[in-house]
C-alpha cells in the first residue's frame, strides 16, 4: 500500500532517487531473525549524510552482528515532506521502506547545530513523539553521536541517550543492553537507568539542572545512580577497530562519491578555536598496511575509481609517504585516484608533490584562518606567511594555479588591521604566483578568499569567548570586501552568512531552555536551516521572543571562568585548566606546541592510548 | 578487441535514477568484475562504454542495452553473472551478445503505459475509464506543450504517435504505443501523460515501460 502511494509521489518530486533505497552493498535481512531493528537517521539530505564516513562504519558494524537491522533514514527534502505529509506516509527506512515507528531505535547522528529542527521534524514525520517523556513502553529508543553532543543540552529534552564519544563499542553495549531487557520484559525506564551505567552514555532525563537568577546554570545533579560525569569514549588501537570492507554505493551523485579510508583520528595541533582538533583528542594512527588493505577492499566492492584519505590534517600523518607508495603501487594500474581533502601548508613539500602528481590532482586549499601573523599566534595556528608563500610557490612550479585560503572572523582579540591582513595576505599570493618563472605561463591564478564566522565552541580554549554580534560581523565583512577590492582582480571573496552563524553560536552554547524554542521552530516549519534558501532568521527570533528566551545570553555574553558551563558533566578528557591556561595564553599571543613536538599534558593521556603514550 | 551489446532491464523503483546514475553504477559494476575491457585514452582514463539510447526518469526498461569493448575473449553469459552480482536492485542484466546493429538505425520506441485511477470521488467505472481512454484518442488531434531548447512549443502528438492500442483491465487500462525515439526524432512517453492529464475529468497514477527499440522499418533493434 505505502509502495503505490510511494510511487505515486515519487514522480511528482526533485531527485526521487534519494528515497528508493536498493543500493548496492545495502543490507536487506529477514525480519523473521532480528531481535533488534535500528534506525540509522541522518538529519539532512540523503546526498549529504550518504557521504558521511561515521554513519557508514556504524552502519555496517551493527549489521555484522545477526540480531541486529541496522537501516538508513534521511531527511526528505521539503517537497518530499510536503507529500508525504498530504498523504499520510511515515518516515521510512530505505531498506525495508518500514516506518520508523516501529523500529526499537532511532538513532541520529548529529554534525551540525543547524540540523536540530530536521532531527524533531523526522521524528515527528515518523509519527513518534518528540519529547522524551511521551514516549511509552520499550520501545522507539531514540539516540544520538556526533561532535554535537558534547553539548547536548539543547536537545536534552528529546534525545533518550546520548552516545559521548566514538561509539562503536557504546553502541553495540546498549544495543545488545535493550534486546536482554526486551527478552526479561522490561520497563523503558528500567532500561534507560541501566544504560547511563555504560561509560560514555548520557541519559540526560536523569540529570536535574538548576539555575541562579542571572540564568546561569546553579548545578546539575544525577538522579539515582547515574554517573556524575559522562566520560567520552574512544576506540584506542584503530589497527583491530573494525572498518567496512563495502560502502553502500549510492546511484544519484552524492556530495563525496568516493571510497573514503580513515587514517588516522584526532589531530596534533591545538587550534584553540576548534572543537573537532580537541574532542578527537589523543591522536591515534593507523598503520600503511592496514589502510592499504581497508582501501583495497573498499575498491573492489563498490567500483570507486577514487580514494580519499581522511582525517583532520591528512598531511601530519607520520607515514604518510609510505602509505602513498603502497597506495600508488597498484591503485594506478587499476585507475584509481587517490585525493587528500585536507592539507596543511608545511606538509606540501617538494617530495610530497611529486607523489600527489602520481595520484589525482586536488585543489590547493589551505586554511591560514587569520590575516596577519599575531592573530594566528593568538589562535594557535601555527602557519607563517612564509611558509604558505613557499607552498604556494611549490605549487605553482609544479602547474597548480587555483588557490583557496580559509578564514575566520570575528576572533578573539582581532583588530581591523587582522582583516585587513586578510587582503595583504590574498595579494602577496597572487605577486608570488607572476614572480614564480616556472608557472603555467598561460593562466592566471585564481585565489579564493572565503571566511567563516568564529563561532565559540564547547570544549576549546576560546569556550568562554564572547561571538560577535551580527552587526559587528557584517561590518567587518565589508571591510574586508573594501580591502578585497582595492586588490588584485584575480581574488575572489566568499563569506558566510552572519545571522546562521549567530544561530549556530546559540545552539552551541546553549542548555535545556533552549528546547522548548527547537520545539516550537519545528512546530513553525523551520526546517533545513543550514540551507540558506530555507533559513528563515525573522522567524527565528520571533520565536525566541514568544519562549521568552534571550538569544544573546548564550553567544553574544563573555562567560565567566568560575561559571558553570551547560556542558560542565560531559568529560571529553581535556582539563578545564588546559583549556583555561591555552585561553589566556591567546591574549598574551603565545603559542602552544603540536603534541608531536611535546606534550602540553592536556588530559587526553586518561585514555590510556594514542600519541599520548608514543603509540604513533 | 570485440564489442559486445550487454542487455538489461531496469525495473522496479530504480526507474527513479537518471541515465547519468545508470550509466555510474554500471561503470562502477564493470570494475568490480574487474573484466579486463577497453578503457578511453588520455589524461583521465575512463571505461569506454555507450547506451543504445538513455531510459527517461521515471521510466521502466525491459530491453535496453549498452556496449563495451572486451579486452580479451570472454564467455558471454558469465559476464552477465558476473555483472548482476554489483549491480543495484532493480538494474539487472539479461544477456550478452554481439551487436548486429548500430544504435544510430533507432527510430521508434515501444512503450506500455498503465493507467490506474486514483480511488477519489471522481474514480471512474470501468467504463468511464475505457471511454475516456478512447475519446483521448479519437480526437482529430492531441495537442501538447513541448519543452525544447529553443523554448516550448506545441506538438500533436497524433501525428507523432505511430500506432496505438488498449487493453481494459479491471485495476488499470493498458495503452501501447510506439513513438519517435532515436537520435532525429525523440517523443516522451512522459508528454502522453501530460495530454490525458489534460483530458481526463479524473486523477489518475501510471506506470511507464519501453519494451523496445525499432528500426524506420519496425525491425527490432538487436
Ligand atoms: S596529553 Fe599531551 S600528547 Fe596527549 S593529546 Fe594532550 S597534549 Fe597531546
Amino acid at each position: 500500500m505505502i509502495e503505490q502511494k510511494l510511487e505515486e509521489i515519487l514522480l511528482e518530486v526533485q531527485k526521487p532517487g534519494r528515497y528508493i533505497g536498493g543500493e548496492l552493498n545495502s543490507i536487506v535481512k529477514d525480519k523473521k531473525n532480528i531481535e533488534v531493528r535500528f534506525a540509522f537517521c541522518f538529519p539532512d539530505v540523503y546526498e549529504v549524510g550518504m557521504s558521511h564516513i561515521g554513519m557508514k562504519i556504524l552502519y555496517s558494524l551493527f549489521n555484522t552482528k545477526p540480531y541486529i537491522w541496522c537501516e538508513r533514514v534521511f531527511a526528505p527534502w521539503i517537497d518530499m515532506e510536503q507529500k508525504m505529509r498530504e498523504r499520510n506516509i511515515s518516515l521510512f527506512a530505505l531498506e525495508s521502506g518500514d516506518s520508523v515507528c516501529d523500529f526499537d531505535f532511532i538513532g541520529f547522528t548529529i554534525q551540525y547545530e543547524l540540523c536540530y529542527t530536521n532531527l524533531l521534524n523526522m521524528l515527528d514525520l515518523a509519527g513518534i513523539p518528540i519529547r522524551s517523556r511521551d514516549r511509552t513502553g520499550l520501545r522507539q529508543i531514540v539516540v544520538a553521536g556526533g561532535p554535537c553532543t558534547y553539548n547536548p543540552e539543547p536537545l536534552a529534552d528529546f534525545i533518550d541517550i546520548f552516545f559521548v564519544g566514538e561509539g562503536e563499542e557504546s553502541g553495540l553495549e546498549v544495543i545488545e543492553l535493550y534486546r536482554e531487557f526486551k527478552k526479561q520484559n522490561k520497563k523503558r525506564e528500567e532500561f534507560l537507568l541501566a544504560a547511563s551505567q555504560i561509560s560514555g552514555i548520557y541519559v540526560p532525563s536523569l540529570y536535574e539542572i538548576f539555575y541562579n537568577e542571572n540564568g546561569e546554570i546553579s548545578a546539575c545533579i544525577p538522579k539515582g545512580d547515574a554517573p556524575r560525569n559522562i566520560k567520552k569514549r574512544i576506540i584506542n588501537d584503530l589497527n583491530h577497530a573494525y572498518y567496512p570492507e563495502n560502502f553502500v554505493v549510492p546511484m544519484i551523485d552524492i556530495v563525496h562519491n568516493r571510497a573514503v579510508a580513515e587514517i588516522f583520528r584526532g589531530c596534533i595541533r591545538g587550534c584553540r578555536f576548534c572543537q573537532a582538533g580537541f574532542v578527537y583528542r589523543p591522536v591515534r594512527e593507523k598503520l600503511p598496511e592496514v589502510i592499504n588493505k581497508q582501501c583495497q577492499n573498499l575498491c573492489s566492492s563498490t567500483g570507486y575509481d577514487e580514494i580519499s584519505l581522511s582525517s583532520l590534517s591528512s598531511s601530519d600523518y607520520t607515514k604518510i609517504e609510505p602509505l602513498l607508495d603502497i597506495l600508488t603501487k597498484w591503485a594506478q594500474s587499476e585507475n584509481v585516484g587517490i585525493s587528500m581533502p585536507s592539507l596543511r601548508v608545511d606538509g606540501f613539500s617538494n617530495r610530497f608533490m611529486e607523489k600527489l602528481k602520481v595520484v589525482k590532482k586536488c585543489g590547493l586549499t589551505f586554511a591560514p584562518e587569520a590575516g596577519t601573523q599575531r592573530l594566528r599566534d593568538a589562535i594557535n595556528k601555527n602557519v607563517s606567511e612564509q611558509e604558505l608563500l613557499k607552498t604556494c610557490n611549490t605549487a605553482f612550479s609544479g602547474g597548480w594555479s587555483l588557490v583557496k585560503l580559509y578564514f575566520m572572523i570575528g576572533l578573539p582579540t582581532e583588530s581591523k588591521s587582522d582583516i585587513e591582513g586578510i587582503a595583504d595576505l590574498a595579494q602577496k599570493v597572487v605577486d608570488a604566483y607572476y614572480s614564480n618563472s616556472n608557472r603555467q605561463k598561460s593562466r592566471a591564478v585564481r585565489v579564493t578568499v572565503s571566511v567563516s564566522c568564529f563561532i565559540p565552541k564547547p570544549f576549546t580554549p576560546f569556550q568562554w569567548e564572547a561571538q560577535n554580534s551580527i552587526d559587528q560581523l557584517e561590518q567587518k565583512q565589508k571591510w574586508l570586501r573594501d580591502a578585497i577590492k582595492s586588490k588584485s582582480r584575480n581574488i575572489k571573496f566568499n563569506w558566510h552568512d552572519a545571522k546562521t552563524s549567530f544561530l549556530e553560536g546559540v545552539f552551541s552554547g546553549g542548555d535545556r531552555k533552549l528546547c522548548e524554542v527547537l520545539e516550537k521552530a519545528q512546530q513553525s516549519g523551520c526546517r533545513f536551516d543550514g540551507w540558506s534558501e530555507h533559513f528563515n532568521f525573522s522567524k527565528w527570533m520571533d520565536i525566541f521572543n514568544q519562549c521568552a528566551v534571550d538569544p544573546n545570553f548564550y553567544n553574544t555574553r563573555r562567560r565567566d571562568f568560575y561559571e558553570i558551563l551547560p556542558w560542565e558533566h560531559i568529560d571529553g578528557g581535556i582539563k578545564r585548566s588546559f583549556f583555561r591556561q591555552e585561553c589566556e595564553r591567546a591574549y598574551k599571543s603565545e603559542t602552544t606546541v603540536n603534541c608531536r613536538e611535546a606534550c602540553s599534558a592536556c588530559g587526553a593521556a586518561v585514555f590510556g592510548g594514542g600519541i599520548c603514550h608514543g603509540d604513533c | 578487441m570485440e564489442t559486445v551489446r550487454v542487455w538489461f532491464r531496469k525495473r522496479g523503483k530504480v526507474k527513479f535514477i537518471s541515465h547519468l546514475d545508470v550509466q555510474r553504477c554500471v561503470l562502477r559494476a564493470v570494475k568490480c568484475t574487474k573484466i579486463p575491457v577497453w578503457y578511453t585514452q588520455g589524461f583521465n582514463p575512463h571505461v569506454f562504454i555507450t547506451f543504445a539510447l538513455p531510459l527517461p526518469l521515471g521510466v521502466e526498461g525491459e530491453r535496453e542495452s549498452f556496449d563495451i569493448k572486451l579486452l580479451e575473449p570472454q564467455n558471454l553469459e558469465s559476464i552477465a553473472n558476473a555483472m548482476n552480482r554489483w549491480l543495484p536492485k532493480g538494474l539487472e542484466i539479461s544477456s550478452v551478445g554481439n551487436p548486429m546493429m548500430s544504435p544510430n538505425l533507432v527510430r521508434y520506441a515501444c512503450f506500455s503505459i498503465k493507467i490506474f485511477p486514483q480511488k477519489t470521488e471522481q474514480c471512474p467505472n470501468l467504463n468511464e475509464l475505457q471511454k475516456s481512454i478512447e475519446d483521448v484518442f479519437s480526437h482529430p488531434n492531441l495537442m501538447v506543450e513541448k519543452e525544447t531548447k529553443s523554448g516550448n512549443k506545441q506538438i500533436d502528438l497524433k501525428k507523432e504517435i505511430k500506432s496505438h492500442s488498449f487493453i481494459h483491465c479491471k485495476e488499470f487500462s493498458k495503452l501501447t504505443a510506439i513513438m519517435p525515439a532515436g537520435n532525429e526524432r525523440n517523443i516522451s512517453p512522459n508528454l502522453l501523460i501530460k495530454a490525458l492529464k489534460k483530458f481526463f475529468f479524473f486523477p489518475f497514477s501510471y506506470s511507464i515501460v519501453r519494451t523496445g527499440l525499432f528500426t524506420e522499418k519496425m525491425e527490432a533493434f538487436y
